[in-house]
C-alpha cells in the first residue's frame, strides 16, 4: 500500500478504536448492538404470541404464571457500516509552513481511521468528493478492501472547486441510516451552509466523526509583504498587505473554529482539528483518547 | 532656522522613501496559492477602518522619522532672537581681530599659521551679508591698526588683505577693551543689532596671559552682550627657540656671551647651537634641550681690534624659525679718562691723596680708567672734552675762570670729583657752590666716636656696581675719618656715606647733564685712613663709574623689537651731523643728529641695522645694532593656553557651522534626534506583533 507503509501500521497496532456503543442498522452479525429485536445471548424484553412466532421462543414461566404465551425477545447484535468522506477539492492542496498538503495529511488519517474500523470487524467504505461525488468503495469488513480505498486515494487532488455544503447536502440519502461518517475535509467555506448540511446528518441519525485538516499557515497566515492570494479552487484572487489584515484574519478564523466547536458539540458531532505540523499520530492518538474518554 | 550642513538638505526627498517602497512593494506583490479566500476577504473587509489606520500612522510616523534624521544631521540652529524668529533678520556687529604676533609666523603644515589664520579670517568675512557691520584690525601686544566700522564685509576683507604678521609678542587685552569701546560707542546709536567679536589667534599661552584672572569680564567696558568667539588656528605645539643672550665678562681680550636656548613642548633632546660672528660660524656647543630654558652656555667671541662685534646663534631650524636665531651686537668702548687737578704740589707724595689715586689709576688694569694728572696752573692748556671726569684735589683757591669751565664741562654731561685737600676752608669752593651738591664747611675734628666710615646711600644697581660685590664685605668700620668739612647737603643730593654721627661725609648730584661727587675730607692719611683700606678700590671705582656713566668696556646694542635704537656721542667722540640707518628688508632712514645723539624707533622686524653716520670724509665703518623678537614673554610656547576665554570657539575646518551655530542661535540637532527617538519607539509600539487570538 503507498499510503499505509509498514512503519505506519506499525504504530496503528497500539491504536484502538471503540465504538461499541454504537447503535446501528444493518444485516451482518457484529459487535455492535442492533435496534432490531433478535434472537441472541442478550434479553431485551417479552411481547405477546401472534401466529407464526417459533414456539421455541415461548416463555413457559410466564404462561405458568399469567396463563398466557408471551415470546422472549433478544437484542441482535449487528456489524457498523461507516463511510470514510474525504474531502479532495482544491483547497486540499494547500501546503503553506506545514511538511506536506492537507491531501497527503488527510488521506493518511482516512486509511489509518479506515484500518482501525476494519481491525475490529466493522465495514468501512470510502467516498471521496470536490464538486460533486467521485470515488465510492461500498463498506465491507475484509481487509482486503484497504487496498481499494488505497488506490483510490493514492492520486492527488482534483483542484476543482468545492461546495461543501452541497456536496454533503447531496450524499446524504444514498448513505443508509445510524451509519458511522468519518468526514475528513478542511471545512474551509460557507461554515453556516456547511454547519446546517452537517445538521441533517444528525437527524438522520448518523454518528458524525469530523476530522479537520488544517496547515497552520491559514491559522496564523505568517506571510509577510503584499501578497497576491490566488484560490486554489476558483478563479479568484486577491492583491493585500498581509500585515495589513493578519490582525483581522487570525479573528475571523478563530470565530470560525469557534462557531464550529459549539455547533458541534451542540448536536453531538465529534470534532478534532488537525494541523499539519503535527505528525500524524499525535492527532490520531489525543483524537482517539477523547472517543475513549467520551464513550 | 538656519542649517549648518544645508547640503544635507537635498537628501529630503528620502523622506518619502517608505511611501515610495510601500508602493513598489504592492506593485510588485508576490503570487501565492492560498486554499481558500473566504475568510480572507472577510478579514480585508474588517481590517480597513483600523489595521489600516494604524498602517498609515505607522508609514507617516517612518517618513516623519526620516525626515528628522535627514535635518538632524543637516544640523538645524534655530534663532534665538524675535526678530530673526519673525523673519525680520537684522545684520549683526562683527569685529575681526587678526593675531598678528610672532607666533603666528610658526609653520603649520609648511603653512604659516598666519596665512592660515587670515585665510579663515577671510572665508568668515564671506559669510556676513551686506547688512552686517564690520571692522577688522591686528593685533599683537596692543591694536596694531586703527578699529573702525567698515561700509561693507567686502571692504573689510579688502582691509584683511593687507594685514601682514609682525615681530611683537602677543596680548590680547587691550584689543578687546577697543573692541568693547567700538560697540559702546554705535551702542550709543540705539542700535540692537547682534555683536560678535572674533579673535582669529592660535591662542598660544602669551595671547591670554596678559588677561586678569577673571577674564573677560576683568576688562574695562566689558559688554555681556557681545560674544567673544575664538577662531583658532592650532597646530605644531613643539618648539625650541634661543631664550636669551646676554653679555658675559672679558676674559683675556675675549668678549664673553652667555646664551640660553629653550624648549617648549616634546620629548627633551640635545639641541645644537651654532655661533655665526659676522656670516662666518666660529663655533658650536650643544645645549640640553630640557622643558623650558635652559642653563646658560658660555660662549667666546674671537679676538678682533674691531669696536663693532656681531653675529648670531643659530639651532636647526623648527616650525617656528623665527626664534631659532638670536642676533647680538655689541661695541667695545674706550676706557673713560680721567684728569686729576691738583693745586698742592706736594699732593702726589707719599701718603698723600694724589698718591694713592694715581697708584690706583695709572697701570691701568684694576680700574677701566685712564689717568692724567695736572697741576692747576697748567689748566689753561687743557682740553676738558676729551675726558670724562675731573678729579678736583687739595687746592685753596681756583685760577680764575676755571670754576666756569668747570661748570660747561658739567653743565655738559662731564662729571666732577672733588676731593678737598688738607688747606680747603668754607671759602674755597664758593665758586664752585652752584655745581656742587653741599655746601663745604670750615674743618674740623671729628670726635672720636663718630670717626668711623659708615653707609648711608650709594647706588646699588649693577651698572654702577660692576664687580657685584657688597659694601659690608669691606669690614667699612676700619674706615676712620679724623678730621673733615662738614657738609650742607641740598635737597636733592644723595648722601653716600656718613660719619659715626650721622653727619654726611660723601654727597652725590645732578647739574645740567653732568654729575658732582664731593668727599667732605681728604685722602691724606694724615686725615684720613680711607686710601689705606681695601674699600678704596671699590670707593674710587664706583664714584668714577657713575660720575662717567660707565657700566663696561663693552656696549649691548642688542634689542627687542619695538624698542629704540639710541646712539650718544660721548666726550671724545666726534658727532656726526645725520646718521643713515638701514633696517633689514634694505630700509633705509636718515636721521639728524639732534644733541650728539639719534634715537630710531621705527624697529619693527628683527634683523640687523646698520647705522652709518654721514661725515663727508669717506668711508666709515657703520655701527651695527641687532634687534630681536622678545622671548622673554613667553611667546615661543605655542602650545595651546589652558584657558578659555571664549564664550565660543571657530574651527576652521568647521568655520561655518560654528558661527553660525554660535551667532545666530542653538543648534537643534539634539531635539530633532531626540524626537526621532521618541517617534522610532512610537513606530516600534504600533509595528509591534500581536497577540494571537485563541
Amino acid at each position: 500500500m503507498r499510503i499505509l507503509k509498514p512503519d505506519i501500521l506499525a504504530r496503528l497496532k497500539n491504536f484502538n478504536f471503540d465504538l461499541r456503543r454504537h447503535r446501528v442498522e444493518g444485516h451482518l452479525t457484529g459487535r455492535h448492538r442492533s435496534l432490531k429485536r433478535g434472537f441472541s445471548q442478550e434479553f431485551a424484553q417479552h411481547r405477546p404470541y401472534v401466529a407464526g412466532d417459533d414456539l421455541k421462543h415461548l416463555d413457559w414461566k410466564v404462561y405458568a404464571r399469567k396463563d398466557r404465551f408471551f415470546v422472549k425477545e433478544f437484542q441482535e447484535e449487528k456489524s457498523l457500516k461507516t463511510y470514510m468522506l474525504v474531502d479532495r477539492s482544491g483547497s486540499m492542496g494547500y501546503r503553506g509552513a506545514g511538511p506536506e498538503t492537507k491531501w497527503e495529511y488527510a488521506r493518511r488519517l482516512a486509511m489509518c481511521m479506515a484500518y482501525l474500523i476494519l481491525g475490529q470487524g466493522d465495514a468501512a467504505g470510502l467516498l471521496t468528493f470536490d464538486t460533486e461525488r467521485r470515488d465510492f468503495l461500498p463498506p465491507r469488513r475484509r481487509m482486503t478492501h484497504l487496498e481499494l480505498m488505497d488506490d483510490a486515494l493514492s492520486d492527488g487532488v482534483t483542484g476543482g472547486e468545492t461546495d461543501l455544503a452541497a456536496v454533503l447536502s447531496g450524499m446524504v440519502s444514498s448513505l443508509p441510516r445510524r451509519s458511522l461518517i468519518v468526514l475528513v475535509s478542511d471545512l474551509l467555506g460557507d461554515s453556516a451552509r456547511i454547519l446546517e448540511a452537517l445538521r441533517v446528518y444528525a437527524a438522520r441519525k448518523h454518528r458524525l466523526l469530523v476530522l479537520q485538516v488544517l496547515d497552520p499557515s491559514e491559522r496564523d497566515l505568517d506571510i509577510d509583504g503584499p501578497v497576491l492570494f490566488e484560490s486554489m479552487e476558483n478563479s479568484d484572487s486577491l492583491r493585500c498587505e498581509v500585515s495589513l489584515l493578519r490582525e483581522s484574519y487570525r479573528e475571523a478564523f478563530a470565530l470560525q473554529q469557534r462557531l464550529y466547536e459549539a455547533s458541534f458539540h451542540s448536536t453531538g458531532v465529534h470534532h478534532a482539528v488537525f494541523y499539519t505540523d503535527e505528525s500524524w499520530h499525535r492527532g490520531l492518538a489525543r483524537f482517539l483518547a477523547r472517543q475513549s474518554a467520551v464513550a | 532656522m538656519s542649517f549648518l550642513n544645508p547640503s544635507l538638505l537635498w537628501w529630503l526627498p528620502a523622506a518619502a522613501a517608505p511611501i515610495v517602497l510601500h508602493l513598489i512593494f504592492m506593485r510588485r506583490a508576490r503570487r501565492m496559492a492560498f486554499g481558500d479566500l473566504t475568510l480572507l476577504r472577510a478579514a480585508y473587509a474588517r481590517s480597513l477602518p483600523a489595521t489600516r489606520l494604524r498602517q498609515w500612522l505607522l508609514l507617516a510616523l517612518r517618513c516623519l522619522l526620516l525626515l528628522l534624521l535627514i535635518l538632524a544631521f543637516a544640523r538645524p540652529v534655530v534663532h534665538r532672537r524675535a526678530s530673526a524668529a519673525g523673519g525680520v533678520e537684522k545684520g549683526i556687529e562683527v569685529v575681526v581681530l587678526l593675531d598678528t604676533s610672532w607666533s603666528m609666523h610658526a609653520r603649520v603644515r609648511g603653512k604659516p599659521r598666519f596665512a592660515a589664520a587670515a585665510a579663515a579670517a577671510e572665508r568668515l568675512l564671506g559669510l556676513l551679508k551686506p547688512s552686517d557691520r564690520t571692522a577688522v584690525a591686528a593685533f599683537s601686544d596692543g591694536l596694531e591698526s586703527e578699529l573702525a566700522w567698515a561700509d561693507s564685509p567686502a571692504i573689510s576683507r579688502a582691509a584683511l588683505q593687507r594685514i601682514r604678521a609682525g615681530y611683537k609678542p602677543s596680548n590680547i587685552a587691550p584689543a578687546l577693551e577697543r573692541a568693547y569701546r567700538l560697540f559702546a560707542e554705535s551702542d550709543e546709536e540705539d542700535n540692537e543689532s547682534r555683536k560678535v567679536i572674533v579673535v582669529v589667534t592660535d591662542a598660544s599661552r602669551n595671547v591670554l596671559a596678559g588677561l586678569p584672572g577673571k577674564g573677560l569680564e576683568a576688562l574695562s567696558g566689558y559688554d555681556s552682550e557681545v560674544v567673544v568667539l575664538g577662531l583658532v588656528v592650532e597646530g605644531a605645539p613643539e618648539n625650541a627657540s634661543i631664550f636669551d643672550v646676554r653679555p658675559a665678562p672679558i676674559v683675556e681680550n675675549r668678549i664673553g656671551v652667555s646664551v640660553r636656548a629653550a624648549r617648549f613642548g616634546g620629548q627633551p633632546r640635545p639641541m645644537p647651537l651654532d655661533l655665526f660672528v659676522r656670516e662666518r660660524r666660529v663655533d658650536q656647543r650643544t645645549a640640553t634641550g630640557a622643558e623650558g630654558p635652559g642653563r646658560p652656555l658660555l660662549f667666546r667671541l674671537p679676538e678682533s681690534r674691531a669696536l663693532d662685534h656681531w653675529g648670531r646663534f643659530s639651532l636647526r631650524e623648527d616650525a617656528l624659525a623665527l626664534d631659532d636665531s638670536y642676533h647680538f651686537a655689541l661695541r667695545m668702548r674706550p676706557r673713560p679718562k680721567a684728569l686729576l687737578l691738583y693745586g698742592n704740589s706736594r699732593y702726589l707724595e707719599a701718603g698723600r691723596g694724589g698718591y694713592f689715586m694715581k697708584k690706583l689709576l695709572s697701570d691701568g688694569d684694576r680700574l677701566p680708567f685712564s689717568l692724567d694728572v695736572a697741576d692747576l696752573g697748567r689748566f689753561r692748556g687743557i682740553d676738558l672734552s676729551v675726558y670724562g671726569v675731573v678729579l678736583l684735589a687739595d687746592f685753596r683757591s681756583l685760577p680764575e675762570g676755571m670754576a666756569e669751565r668747570l661748570e660747561r664741562f658739567v653743565l655738559r654731561g662731564g662729571g666732577l670729583f672733588v676731593l678737598a685737600g688738607t688747606r680747603a676752608d668754607a671759602k674755597t669752593y664758593r665758586d664752585l657752590r652752584r655745581v656742587l651738591p653741599a655746601r663745604i664747611g670750615n674743618p674740623i675734628v671729628v670726635s672720636e666716636n663718630a670717626r668711623r666710615l659708615r653707609l648711608a646711600n650709594p647706588p646699588q644697581d649693577e651698572s654702577v656696581l660692576a664687580q657685584r660685590f657688597r659694601w659690608d664685605e669691606f669690614e667699612l668700620q676700619n674706615a676712620v675719618v679724623e678730621r673733615a668739612y662738614p657738609l650742607e647737603t641740598r635737597e636733592d643730593a644723595t648722601i653716600w656715606f656718613k660719619d659715626g654721627e650721622g653727619r654726611p661725609l660723601m654727597a652725590a648730584g645732578s647739574f645740567g647733564q653732568g654729575r658732582v661727587l664731593v668727599w667732605g675730607s681728604s685722602l691724606d692719611i694724615a686725615w684720613s685712613n680711607l686710601a689705606l683700606k681695601p674699600v678704596f678700590t671699590a670707593w674710587t671705582d664706583v664714584g668714577l663709574r657713575w660720575l662717567t656713566r660707565y657700566s663696561g668696556r663693552e656696549q649691548w646694542r642688542t634689542l627687542h623689537v619695538g624698542e629704540s635704537i639710541k646712539r650718544v656721542w660721548g666726550g671724545g667722540e666726534q658727532a656726526p651731523t645725520k646718521v643713515q640707518i638701514r633696517a633689514p628688508g634694505g630700509r633705509r632712514s636718515t636721521l639728524l643728529v639732534r644733541d650728539r645723539g639719534i634715537v630710531f624707533s621705527d624697529t619693527r622686524e628683527p634683523g640687523f641695522y646698520f647705522l652709518t653716520p654721514v661725515t663727508g670724509e669717506g668711508d666709515v665703518r657703520p655701527e651695527v645694532f641687532a634687534v630681536n623678537v622678545d622671548r622673554t614673554s613667553g611667546e615661543g610656547n605655542l602650545a595651546p593656553s589652558p584657558r578659555s576665554i571664549f564664550h565660543g570657539r571657530i574651527h576652521p575646518e568647521t568655520l561655518r557651522e560654528d558661527f553660525l551655530r554660535s551667532v545666530y542661535g542653538r543648534e537643534a540637532r539634539t531635539a530633532a534626534l531626540g524626537l526621532a527617538l521618541v517617534l522610532l519607539l512610537l513606530e516600534m509600539f504600533l509595528a509591534r506583533p500581536r497577540r494571537i487570538p485563541e
